[in-house]
């Protein structure tokens, strides 16, 4: 059908399942209060190339903003509520490496596929299977690895365990160091 | 309006900056948390979402 009535189609997203291969998960379990002084310690200890942390509201997203930039590192950020041409001019210039850090609400509907962002903090955790996916999962086209940190407290317990069944995968206990080769791009053995 | 009215949800981005000094205890943290035996409970049905 599509080759008959589309000439030269682009296909978006059809064909490419989102995946969390290459992608290793750890939860760190916090106490709502703690989450800013655990984002901190996080920021402090990874060395993130880019990083982009996820929100459930776009007050949250506002307000999380707004703490990084007091604690000293640089972050961007976009929800829902702003405007399209906004929204695209900040991830545009994410994209282009202009700041290292992108605080945003549930807006990407295919994944994030910017090969320079090696961690992804769930600063609140979803509640569905689906956005987790979406937040954490890679579209295929790039083979490269990345950690996945979520911030789980004990409300969210009943979506840890749904999300781990339904996408059957395992969110592990963050480690004391996380190796290395998981998600920095000089550190990773070349497969070839 | 930071310290903005809303109870719970917002307290972490209230949390004082001196809290921020020393490094946050992932261990510890994780030792309050059974996973294990959490989602056993929610798989047995003792209690439920």
């Amino acid at each position: 059908f599509m080759r008959k009535h589309l000439n030269n189609p682009y296909e978006i997203n059809l064909m490419e399942e989102l995946t969390l291969k290459g992608v290793t998960q750890y939860y760190a379990f916090v106490q709502e209060k703690q989450k800013v002084h655990c984002l901190n310690t996080l920021f402090s200890k990874l060395q993130i190339n880019q990083s982009i942390i996820f929100c459930n509201s776009t007050q949250r997203v506002e307000l999380l903003a707004k703490k990084i930039t007091e604690l000293g590192y640089s972050c961007y950020y976009i929800h829902a509520k702003m405007n399209q041409q906004h929204r695209n001019r900040v991830f545009h210039d994410f994209r282009q490496g202009l700041c290292r850090n992108l605080v945003c609400s549930d807006l990407f509907t295919r994944g994030i596929d910017i090969q320079a962002v090696n961690v992804v903090i769930n600063f609140d955790f979803p509640r569905h299977a689906e956005t987790y996916l979406h937040r954490i999962g890679r579209s295929g086209r790039y083979g490269h690895l990345g950690v996945a940190i979520n911030l789980i407290t004990f409300d969210d317990r009943f979506a840890l365990h749904k999300i781990e069944q339904e996408l059957c995968t395992e969110i592990k206990p963050i480690p004391k160091t996380i190796d290395k080769s998981l998600y920095v791009a000089e550190f990773q053995i070349p497969k070839d | 309006r930071s310290t903005k009215k809303g109870g719970q949800r917002e307290d972490c981005f209230s949390a004082p900056a001196e809290s921020f000094l020393t490094e946050f205890d992932f261990e510890k943290n994780l030792a309050l948390f059974d996973k294990k035996a959490v989602f056993e409970e929610i798989e047995n049905g003792i209690i439920s979402s």
